[in-house]
């Protein structure tokens, strides 16, 4: 005898071996569909594209203000000589937003900030003024 | 039966398919995906191995379309030939795809995801039992529970009497019984 009553067993069976529909993969098998090709994700590709733009645009534009800054205070920043402390000359050393002086401190080497982009007065605004920088460098 | 209803039908597209009009076999194709797959799937447990069964049995179909001399219904020729293919592949003892498929289905399924875990642990459990039964009584069952056919159409297609079919599907129900007696009273889940 079965454990199950016949009816019950008779529907659990039809419940579990119900039909299913093919997969479309049958009809890809036997030529009746044509294969989907992988298609390249072009929206992807524009999102990427448009990061990248982004990024490297705003690197460039920093890039970009950096060589300004070096064009407008890079050497030609007068100094005047102080007391026991022989200047090595002017030349900036950052480019990203800063400037600084390479200059002979008396055995040692020094470098002195001249501007920051973080001041509120920034590097570029030195060159009309340039007793800025030279005040700096006297005050070591 | 839905077969019979499609006889008239079928004849156009034998003869479609006998001259080579791809859109017979198309339509062909179309008529009958299902349940071959589904004969195939419920007999093999096995989503691959029921593709390939499928498979092979619509290449018999269409290759051999000049073989049938409309001695039975069309139905039943092709029900004879998917049967045969079923039986021509060997079990796959590999389940971990099917399970997982399993499984992702009824994550996927909506409403009570509890209630549907146990409706679908409880199938898996009755389709896991159908699939040790051995193949003569497998396909006896599948035939009758998956395509609703009657003993007479079962006799007819695996070309015994009707009383094997009934000697088949007893013996079929018995075991089922047993192995899933644990289960009695949980499919009112």
């Amino acid at each position: 005898m079965s454990d199950w009553p016949e009816e019950e067993l008779a529907r659990e069976l039809a419940l579990a071996l119900a039909p299913v529909a093919a997969p479309r993969m049958l009809r890809i098998r036997l030529g009746f569909a044509p294969v989907k090709r992988w298609e390249f994700p072009r929206a992807a590709l524009a999102v990427a594209a448009a990061v990248v733009m982004i990024i490297g645009g705003g690197y460039a534009a920093s890039r970009t203000a950096a060589l300004d800054l070096r064009r407008q205070a890079g050497a030609d920043v007068p100094l005047r000589t102080a007391a026991g402390v022989p200047p090595a000359g002017a030349r900036l050393l950052r480019c990203d937003g800063g400037a600084g002086m390479p200059l002979q401190v008396n055995a040692g080497k020094a470098t002195v900030l001249l501007a920051h982009s973080g001041f509120e007065r920034p590097a570029h605004t030195l060159a009309p003024a340039p007793e800025a920088g030279c005040h700096l460098c006297h005050s070591l | 039966m839905a077969w019979m209803v499609l006889e008239g039908s079928d004849r156009d597209l034998i003869e479609g398919c006998r001259r080579g009009e791809r859109d017979a076999f198309r339509a062909l194709f179309e008529t009958y995906q299902d349940r071959i797959y589904s004969i195939a799937l419920r007999f093999s447990g096995d989503q691959a191995l029921a593709m390939d069964i499928a498979q092979d049995t619509f290449l018999k179909l269409f290759s051999s379309m000049a073989e049938f001399r409309g001695d039975s219904s069309f139905g039943t020729w092709v029900y004879r030939l998917v049967v045969n293919s079923c039986l021509d592949h060997k079990r796959r003892s590999w389940r971990l795809i099917p399970l997982a498929a399993e499984v992702l289905a009824v994550l996927r399924a909506p409403g009570d995801a509890l209630h549907g875990l146990l409706h679908s642990e409880m199938r898996g459990r009755v389709r896991s039992a159908v699939e040790k039964l051995p193949a003569e009584q497998r396909i006896v069952v599948v035939l009758r529970y998956t395509e609703g056919l009657a003993y007479e159409e079962i006799a007819t297609v695996l070309g015994c009497s009707m009383g094997t079919v009934a000697s088949r599907l007893n013996r079929a129900h018995k075991a089922l019984g047993r192995r899933l007696s644990h289960l009695k009273g949980s499919s009112h889940v």
